[in-house]
């Protein structure tokens, strides 16, 4: 595995300050005000989504992670390609540049893995265009919930790879940058350096464990246990739905389809390798027939074909747990793996 | 307005052709799809209309008891009282769907109930909840 | 003894090879289901947690399978039979006089799901056992809304029944605040719940009642054999696109639901699996209200629904 190609460690210097008053509400406003597109958490009920927010006031911050992950940003659910009729119009790449605020450090990292998936080899145009844009404003966790384990995947969930990086110590407003783009939005604020007590509490906070699940992943074993009919039996109760794969920050799959036939556009959408049609083949073959297959693909792709990559494709959000209807847990099946 | 009718083979495609051949007047906005049988009409179909842009979908057939595959008009009706009252429950004007039994003998009948139907229509204006947009 | 023994107990007697139960999740409170052997039958538990409803697991299982089932449970079942999808002779059913399920969802917000180890249901509190010590809640608080207005409470068929059979509700009192709203409220309510759906699908495929093996709200429903041509390929009528937006979801929960008029066993997996929260379950029972009131249909006569045909006058 490659030990580190994160930002942080290419840049020597990295600012860190100290901010009075409500600098998320205050990034909203001022990323607002210069155009961005930004992306940030809204309340709905009970729980939190992303969403484009046209306010500060409609971000809200209390949530240890939102439902939905910020992939959002840089890869939507839905975006058309191309229009068409009897002539094809291509629909140009927005200009507008886009932030996202109140990122987690998972999320962060699954972008990062995006950018390997979409950005090394075959450069995809569409998430380039927006990608290039993209600024990231983090939270740092206070605690984890209860499905979270980012911690085995050399995350620290207390400094997120992001642009710009909050975190609220002691009654305190710390806020770093870890990249040009990111000094450069800061230099937008009423900031001062922090002190030597105050840079002291904030390593503190930085270097802090949390106690949190532990997934073990054997490769070895994975490797062997392809044919095991373990997977049968993890896949007796799945229900072939899309949540883990439409939750998860790091899945990537989509699908390019025409809507219209003599006029329309052509639309690229999510898609997910638990549905029976993801592989359908139009010769009538179908690889990926049975669901234990299919899910036994999901947990491959991450933690082994992934590898190719330099990367486990997972970043331990635990929203794949948290939401499978049939109590698939992703830690006990990867480290059950028999 | 845009008018959508699925009309059964038997009865309602006739009639409406009868409606033709009579020179009876009835409005343009009517477009006609002829479908096997009443019965064989998918909500899905229905909702698919509007999708596209349909202001009113009607499900013409035969009169019941009339079904030329003897009970396919039911299983229509069924549909259409289940999909109406949920489109009502949530919010969508259910007047913009209509459910006409009309015999191939019966053209005046369809011509008027066509008429009155766009009236209908009209009166609530163009269909914009369910209408697609790119 | 308590209940947990007794369906220990009750299944062991079943003599069935296959045991569909709850068992404790790891790392949570909550149970989820799972296909044991007789020789697992300790690990087996039931909990107030245990909210899945196993009708769709025993589509998958053949010969003899001894199934635990709430009184919604029951009902799937009995439809399933019903449609022809289950053997009665297969099945041993130890059905359960349900007071109803914990909201999970509302459960985390009052207490932190990492700490409690157990919950049971003593009168009318919740008992958790924490980490440390005990917590009573009252059960009222947490109690999923679905199964107020639960109206087949004691499972409608089973082999053998644990407490005591309990009467329903009849009512559809949940439905009186929309039916209320003006039209365009409603319109506004519904698509501002419609917009947060992300076609995930879960609602559909968590359903015991939708089993097609090809749904008609897939992207492309496609009838695919080696002898199709191109042209089939491309005229092949596409209903629901995958765009999401609130009209589209919108026109997918409506397919989805007039697909359970008549069927709907009213367990509430759509809404439990859903992972933004949809109120999936208001539009289920609005049909079933529909179809109480307008067809004078029980969902416990043996004729399906839509096989019933003499319901309506001209």
């Amino acid at each position: 595995m490659r030990t580190s190609h994160s930002s942080q460690s290419l840049i020597c210097w990295v600012i860190k300050m100290i901010y009075e008053g409500d600098f998320l509400k205050d990034a909203i406003s001022n990323l607002l005000a210069r155009g961005y597109k930004v992306f940030a958490p809204v309340k709905l009920g009970d729980f939190h989504l992303f969403r484009e927010v046209k306010s500060a006031e409609e971000a809200d911050f209390g949530y240890i992670l939102p439902r939905n992950s910020a992939k959002i940003a840089v890869f939507p659910e839905n975006e058309v390609l191309i229009k068409y009729s009897s002539w094809i119009d291509e629909i140009p790449f927005e200009e507008t540049r886009i932030a996202i605020v109140g990122i987690k450090a998972c999320d962060a990292k699954a972008i990062k893995l995006l950018d390997e998936h979409f950005l090394e080899g075959f450069v995809d145009p569409y998430y380039k265009s927006r990608r290039e844009k993209l600024l990231t404003v983090a939270i740092t966790c206070e605690e984890p919930g209860i499905n979270c384990f980012c911690q085995s995947f050399g995350i620290n969930p207390r400094k997120p790879e992001a642009d710009v990086v909050f975190s609220r110590i002691g009654g305190k407003t710390f806020v770093n940058a870890y990249s040009d783009a990111g000094k450069d939005f800061l230099s937008e604020f009423n900031l001062r350096n922090e002190g030597e007590e105050e840079a002291r509490l904030r390593q503190n906070f930085e270097r802090e464990t949390l106690e949190m699940r532990k997934i073990e992943i054997d490769v070895e074993k994975l490797k062997k246990s392809f044919e095991s009919s373990y997977w049968k039996e993890v896949a007796v109760n799945c229900k072939s739905c899309g949540v883990c794969t439409y939750l998860c920050p790091t899945c990537f799959c989509f699908d390019i389809y025409d809507e219209g036939e003599k006029k329309g556009v052509r639309i690229r959408a999510w898609d997910s390798c638990q549905f029976p049609l993801h592989t359908l083949e139009s010769s009538s073959h179908n690889p990926r027939a049975e669901k234990w297959q299919r899910l036994r693909n999901r947990f491959y792709d991450k933690f082994y074909y992934a590898l190719r990559k330099g990367d486990y494709y997972c970043v331990g959000c635990g929203r794949c747990i948290d939401f499978c209807p049939a109590g698939i847990d992703i830690v006990s099946v990867i480290s059950g793996v028999r | 307005m845009k008018i959508v009718v699925f009309a059964c083979n038997w009865c309602s495609y006739a009639g409406a052709d009868l409606a033709g051949v009579s020179r009876l007047k009835y409005p343009e906005d009517v477009k006609i799809i002829r479908v096997m049988c009443s019965g064989m009409v998918n909500p899905a179909w229905i909702l698919r209309a509007f999708r596209q842009g349909a202001d009113g979908v009607v499900i013409a057939g035969c009169h019941p008891g009339d079904c030329h595959y003897m009970v396919g008009n039911y299983y229509a009706k069924k549909r259409y009282i289940l999909l109406k009252e949920l489109l009502n429950f949530i919010g969508f004007e259910d007047e913009r769907l209509k459910l006409l039994w009309a015999s191939a003998s019966e053209g005046k009948k369809f011509a008027e109930e066509m008429a009155a139907f766009k009236n209908v229509v009209e009166n609530l204006g163009e269909q914009e909840k369910l209408r697609w947009k790119e | 003894m308590n209940e947990v023994e007794k369906i220990r107990e009750e299944l062991k007697k079943s003599g069935a090879e296959r045991i569909v139960a709850f068992v404790k999740k790891e790392n949570e409170p909550r149970e989820v289901l799972a296909v044991l052997s007789q020789k697992d039958i300790d690990k087996v538990t039931f909990s107030p947690l245990s909210v899945n409803n196993p009708a769709k697991l025993l589509m998958q299982l053949n010969g003899k399978v001894a199934v635990v089932a709430k009184g919604c449970d029951a009902m799937a079942i009995r439809q399933l039979i019903k449609e022809g999808k289950l053997k009665r002779e297969n099945l041993f059913i130890v059905g359960i006089s349900c007071r109803g399920v914990i909201d999970y969802r509302k459960l985390s917000k009052i207490e932190k799901l990492s700490e409690i180890r157990e919950v049971r249901l003593e009168g009318e509190e919740v008992v958790l056992k924490m980490r440390n010590g005990e917590k009573r809640i009252p059960f009222a608080e947490v109690i999923e809304e679905n199964c107020l207005y639960c109206e087949h409470p004691t499972p409608v068929i089973y082999d053998v029944l644990i407490g005591e059979a309990r009467e329903g509700r009849k009512d559809f009192s949940d439905l009186e605040k929309l039916e209320k709203m003006s039209r365009e409220e409603r319109w506004e309510y519904w698509i501002s719940q419609f917009e947060r759906c992300i076609r995930c699908h879960a609602c559909r495929s968590v359903c015991p009642l939708c089993y097609c093996e090809e749904c008609i709200v897939d992207p492309s429903n496609l009838a695919i054999s080696p002898m199709s041509t191109a042209e089939d390929k491309a005229s092949y009528p596409r209903l629901l696109g995958k765009t999401v937006n609130a009209k589209d979801n919108a026109i997918y929960h409506i397919i989805r639901v007039l697909h359970h008029a008549g069927r709907c066993s009213g367990c509430g997996e759509c809404e439990r699996a859903c992972p933004m929260e949809l109120p999936l379950r208001k539009l289920e029972r609005k049909l079933e209200k529909v179809v109480k009131e307008v067809f004078g249909y029980d969902l416990n006569e043996d004729i399906p629904f839509f096989s019933k045909l003499d319901m309506l006058g001209d």
